[in-house]
């Protein structure tokens, strides 16, 4: 036998993994190989040096972070009729939310006031199934699925606050505030259609997202409130959106056009 | 496995799965400290284990429901937070490819003023990171955790033989990653 094949014996040898025959043909094979013996000695040394390597333990922001985020009430699941659902499962699809979970007239997951979210991340591979998922259980249903359902990737949530309804059983008002991976700030605003929209502005153009106008108003230093932020307003199924955010007009216009 | 998994009770899964918040804790407060060493240990970086332990929690809070088998909890735990150290490794990876070598020198340099002990954790810890992160994960789970080749593969996916074939190369490539790396921080 090689002393390559060896190798894979000594691995094994370690872990004990050896049929007695085979271990015998090993022990006897290191008594003559000087090399063999030099493997198994850099063998051991790796388990050694690895078993060696520092541990930490988390920081307390992560307890608190997954705490507040379980502790919400869970959304409570039913199955939709197929003829309701229809009309909400496209939404539901856009914004990653699972059809069962949708209920018409479902009540807010969390009251109006500004949800703790310390830390909550989208996923790194960029689906942000992590973050639409959080905001499912914060807004419940309804209020998730005014969201847009493109987030950046891995996009933070800095702050989500829902604000009261303008009449009883009518849509929450949505603030969500997302600091982005590559440092780009994103912040979607969601109100009623009677709410007043921005006044004329001149510096304004209208931009067309998936056939509608939207009006967009490019960042201005000139300008206190728009100093660092782009912002494309305009409306989606009786509901008016605002997305000020530093980046560019085609990443916004993408993520209102997921808006449905 | 790595630890004595009897401090939690039996149905503490089973509450947790019902939504009880408290059970829930319970588990993050037995698993979290040894996921997050984990994490460190193949990421090389705390912060980022970190956000794997929140996003680990937060995936098994939403997906408890598809653990089949309670006993399983650690393995299941395992898996889902090695999936997301593989998927921070690999963007990194995409990032870094054209700055280690470069860095490599630089850091070396400066390694030679630190304690040894210091020294040489980093050593280890940059060896383990010219594995690739399954190879690097087989070596930690088996000599930092303490896992069996059986349990190994549960986290892993794969069978008992993938796993003893995958230590036998994470064995000769750490070995040869570490002399590598010893020999550039004498030069």
């Amino acid at each position: 036998m090689s002393c390559a094949r060896y190798r894979d014996l000594i691995s094994r040898f370690l872990d004990d993994a050896l049929a007695p025959r085979e271990r015998q043909q090993l022990l006897a094979h290191l008594e003559q190989c000087a090399d063999c013996a030099a493997t198994l000695a850099r063998y051991r040394q790796a388990g050694v040096l690895v078993g060696r390597l520092p541990e930490g333990e988390p920081a307390p922001r992560v307890r608190q972070a997954v705490l507040a985020n379980i502790s919400r009430p869970a959304v409570v699941r039913r199955r939709v009729p197929a003829a309701v659902a229809t009309g909400v499962m496209a939404t539901a699809l856009a914004v990653g939310v699972a059809a069962s979970a949708l209920a018409p007239g479902h009540p807010a997951a969390v009251p109006p006031g500004t949800a703790a979210t310390p830390g909550v991340k989208a996923d790194s591979e960029g689906d942000n199934q992590v973050l639409i998922d959080f905001l499912r259980r914060s807004l419940g249903p309804a209020e998730a699925a005014a969201l847009p359902g493109y987030l950046p990737r891995g996009a933070r949530v800095e702050r989500l606050s829902l604000g009261r309804p303008a009449q009883a059983g009518g849509p929450y008002e949505v603030d969500l505030d997302l600091r982005l991976e590559d440092g780009n700030r994103l912040v979607v605003r969601q109100r009623a259609s009677e709410a007043k929209a921005a006044g004329p502005t001149p510096a304004a153009r209208t931009v067309l997202v998936g056939g509608r106008e939207w009006r967009y108003l490019p960042r201005n230093p000139g300008s206190a409130r728009e100093a660092a932020s782009n912002v494309l307003a305009g409306e989606v199924n009786g509901r008016r959106y605002e997305l000020e955010s530093t980046l560019p007009l085609a990443d916004l216009v993408r993520i209102a056009e997921s808006i449905r | 496995m790595g630890e004595d998994a009897a401090a939690l009770p039996a149905d503490v899964v089973a509450r947790a799965r019902r939504g009880e918040a408290a059970a829930f804790a319970a588990i993050y407060d037995r698993y979290s400290r040894p996921l997050h060493a984990y994490a460190y240990r193949l990421l090389g970086s705390a912060a980022a284990a970190d956000d794997v332990v929140q996003d680990t929690f937060l995936q098994a809070w939403l997906s408890l429901g598809q653990l089949r088998d309670d006993e399983r909890l650690e393995a299941w735990l395992y898996r889902i937070a090695s999936n997301r150290c593989f998927s921070v490794l690999r963007r990194k990876r995409l990032l870094s490819l054209f700055s280690l070598d470069r860095l490599r020198g630089a850091e070396a340099r400066h390694e030679r003023n630190d304690q040894e002990g210091v020294a040489e954790r980093d050593l280890v810890a940059r060896a383990l990171r010219r594995l690739s992160p399954g190879l690097a994960a087989c070596l930690i789970l088996r000599h930092a955790d303490g896992f069996s080749c059986e349990e190994i593969g549960e986290v892993l996916g794969i069978s008992t033989q993938a796993v003893w074939t995958r230590l036998s190369r994470a064995r000769a490539a750490f070995a040869e990653a570490y002399r590598r790396e010893a020999q550039g921080l004498r030069q």
